[in-house]
């Protein structure tokens, strides 16, 4: 079983959207696929349909995997299920800090859903605390959605340093263009600068599109109702160079 | 990935608009996930059902074939042409999966109909979400005509399962749990297992008398063999011939070793004739062997024997095809039917019981029988050297055979373990006495050929496979001694005494 995430500190990026497309081209060829929602927000859970139990159980989240399997939902699409976010998964961070070896607790507890699943998604919060180095040890790699603007590209910057000082392994770290404007010279010369600079960028660009953003109304990944628009082919073009990655690292 | 069983119910007529329109409850809908398809199916397997009985069914549908298996993937796959054995197929996903079960026997259909499938999503209102699915599932045909509707829950929606089945209980009765409802599962529903052929089979009495018990075997035995004969008219697979030959000599063992049992004159005849019923069948079965090694003795060949190679093959192929007529007419004539109703007459005699032979117990008979072979075995294999005459091996195999048969003919009469145990020993051995029996046929065979044919090339290859051949069988001649050793082992000796219950003694050399 392999564990992906999709990460950024900074909000807004598109990390619950190639989340879900990702997750969903997984399961479309033939993967068993488990996407965690992890962003209390429930974005991605919302994309797919499914709503958490009203039942507080966030508390129970690093205990056992059996608890967490009890929360699973099937999707609407074949070998894809989701675990729904909860509001109270905001309190992650508090939580794990209260908890022994809560570093490597995430990737202990995944473990145990080996049998059930070959990949798990981690659609991860904004933000850099407990629950975020819980998902460095326990993913592998993190996809980390960069939209080509200083600030992102700053943003980046500071993942790196923070990788540095804490000594996670860098190499973790793939890096892919994310709401890319073609027409936008900044993001042409940023987009420049940092492949110029970070040679892990993956080759896939997903663009700055109105179908990502009608995943909202749409409630279903691209494919479902845009498949022949580019950003749908984007999303494809990302889950083939990930894929590809993934076997790579598995040998 | 749902933790909870599907339900079915039984259907036997088909009527798939059953649910539309709010029929599975409020805010419950269905959409068609994949729509009705109405396919004439033919399911493909060997004589011996060995597919069937493998859990698989290979299904045709025009030139589309499906291996379904439980709980795994359908392989599929387009094939032109007919296909009759597993290498026919141009898939190897195909070959791989059938190669181990067919080995050398052929397809053939063994049921036609129609499946009729269909499968529905049913979707709640509320958040608009799929929350399980429904499957139709229905085979008919002229005879038989059944179905099922399956209902398959999703992870995390076990409440709205449990009402759709609660509706569905109410319009259908109570449903089945824990079925893996799928085309196989029909059929066996349908008790289709009933139709499977199987082996002629009688019970055995250990107490009958030794007369009864044998004079049955050999009428069994022959009534079994009588089973292949359409196979082998229709020339259908090399096997037909094959089984149909083993149970003859099997009969015709059994006669020549339960000396005693038998009247001497009964004894005499059926011997006499079960040999005349099998010799017209020693030539096409010597033809069939060799074709079906025809690779492995290509392999052999340097190139530039190839096309003698090619020429020897036409030869053998031409000669198996008149064979094969042959034995076609002789088992269509007068003389065939004659002395197979003579055979069947001798046997099926009512019990004389005129010497104390015919009359002991046949559990005692066959032991004796199994434990004076079991020591005959010993002491002449271990009088085998690397020097003795490969005559004396010769012997030696036919003596294991006949060891070999009363194991099996009368195996229900022990116990099953203790049997298996022994039968594994013999296996290794009987493998190398075995196989170098064959390559002094093969050599004689290929002999016979060359003779036969004015062809240089065809000679030349002849002779170059001859020589391989006699290589192979001097190298296979010197694991004689130990295997023998190996099975005349204390071991062994142990295990035919465990098996005829008695106190372990040393094997008399």
């Amino acid at each position: 079983m392999r564990i992906v995430a999709c990460y950024s500190m900074k909000g807004g990026v598109g990390k619950t959207a190639t989340a879900v497309n990702i997750a969903y081209w997984a399961a479309k060829s033939g993967i068993r696929t488990l996407l965690i929602d992890l962003d209390p927000q429930g974005a991605s859970s919302f994309y797919f349909r499914v709503k958490p139990s009203s039942k507080s159980w966030g508390k129970r989240f690093f205990n056992a995997y059996k608890d967490l399997l009890g929360q699973v939902k099937a999707s609407d699409y074949d070998n894809l299920d989701i675990l729904p976010a909860h509001l109270n998964f905001r309190k992650f961070d508090v939580l794990l800090s209260s908890l022994k070896k809560r570093k490597a607790r995430l990737k202990k507890i995944l473990s145990g859903l080996s049998d059930e699943y070959q990949l798990i998604v981690l659609d991860c919060p904004p933000s850099i605390g407990d629950l975020s180095e819980a998902v460095f040890v326990a993913a592998n790699p993190i996809f980390v959605p960069v939209i080509p603007t200083t600030l992102s590209q700053r943003t980046y910057a500071q993942l790196l340093q923070f990788f540095k000082e804490k000594k996670y392994p860098h190499k973790k770290l793939v890096p892919f263009f994310s709401m890319v404007q073609g027409q936008k010279a900044l993001h042409k010369k940023t987009m420049e600068d940092m492949r110029a600079q970070h040679s892990n960028f993956l080759d896939a660009v997903i663009p700055f599109s109105v179908d990502v953003e009608n995943m909202g109304e749409q409630r279903a990944p691209v494919d479902v109702f845009a498949r022949s628009r580019p950003a749908n082919r984007a999303y494809v073009a990302l889950w083939k160079e990930m894929v590809a990655l993934l076997n790579k690292k598995a040998k | 990935m749902p933790d909870t069983q599907s339900l079915a119910w039984p259907v036997t007529i088909l009527e798939p608009d059953l649910f539309d329109n709010g029929g599975l409850g409020e805010k419950l809908s269905l959409e068609v996930r994949s729509p009705l398809k109405a396919e004439d199916v033919t399911l493909l397997d060997d004589f011996d059902w060995h597919l069937w009985q493998d859990n698989r069914l290979l299904v045709k549908n025009g030139n589309e074939y499906q291996l379904l298996a439980p709980a795994a993937e359908p392989i599929s796959a387009v094939q032109s042409g007919s296909p009759q054995f597993s290498w026919d197929f141009t898939s190897p996903a195909f070959v791989e999966a059938l190669a181990d079960r067919l080995t050398l026997r052929a397809l053939r259909p063994i049921l036609a109909g129609r499946v009729t499938q269909a499968w529905w999503n049913i979707r709640e209102a509320g958040e608009d979400k799929i929350v399980c699915r429904l499957q139709l599932l229905h085979f008919q045909n002229e005879t038989h005509s059944q179905g099922y509707w399956q209902l398959v829950p999703l992870r995390g929606y076990q409440q709205e399962f449990d009402k759709v089945a609660r509706r569905m209980d109410k319009i259908l009765g109570e449903s089945l749990a824990n079925l893996p409802v799928d085309l196989h599962f029909i059929l066996a529903d349908l008790a289709l297992d009933d139709a499977r052929p199987r082996a002629a089979t009688i019970r055995l009495d250990s107490t009958a008398a030794s007369e009864v018990a044998v004079a049955g075997m050999v009428l069994n035995l022959v009534r079994d063999a009588q089973r292949h004969v359409p196979g082998i008219i229709e020339d259908v697979d090399s096997e037909f011939l094959h089984d149909f030959r083993v149970q003859l000599r099997k009969a015709r063992s059994l006669v020549q070793i339960t000396k005693g049992a038998l009247s001497a004159p009964r004894q005499a005849s059926l011997k006499t004739l079960l040999a005349d019923i099998m010799r017209p069948t020693g030539l096409l079965r010597d033809l069939d062997v060799f074709l079906l090694e025809q690779q492995y003795y290509r392999s052999l060949l340097p190139e530039i024997h190839q096309s003698g190679f090619d020429q020897l093959i036409r030869n053998v192929k031409n000669a198996r095809n008149q064979a094969c007529k042959t034995l076609q007419q002789y088992l269509h004539s007068d003389t065939y039917n004659t002395h197979l109703a003579s055979i069947i007459d001798l046997a099926g005699e009512p019990a004389e019981l005129a010497s104390t032979s015919s009359q002991q117990p046949i559990y005692l008979l066959v032991n004796q029988l199994i434990s004076k072979r079991y020591r005959k075995i010993c002491r002449n294999g271990l009088a085998i050297t690397d020097d003795t005459p490969d005559e004396d091996v010769h012997n030696l195999r036919i003596e294991c055979k006949k060891l070999r048969y009363l194991l099996t003919i009368f195996g229900e009469l022990y116990d099953a373990a203790t049997l298996k145990k022994i039968i594994k020993r013999m296996k290794g051995l009987q493998t190398i006495l075995g196989n170098f029996n064959d390559y002094a046929v093969q050599q004689e065979f290929l002999a016979m050929q060359s003779a036969k044919s004015r062809s240089q090339p065809l000679q030349m290859a002849v002779s170059g496979l001859i020589a391989v051949i006699f290589q192979q069988q001097r190298q296979l001649r010197q694991q004689v001694c130990s295997a023998i050793e190996e099975f005349a082992a204390p071991e062994t000796t142990a295990i035919i005494d465990t098996l005829l219950a008695k106190e372990t003694e040393p094997c008399e050399l």
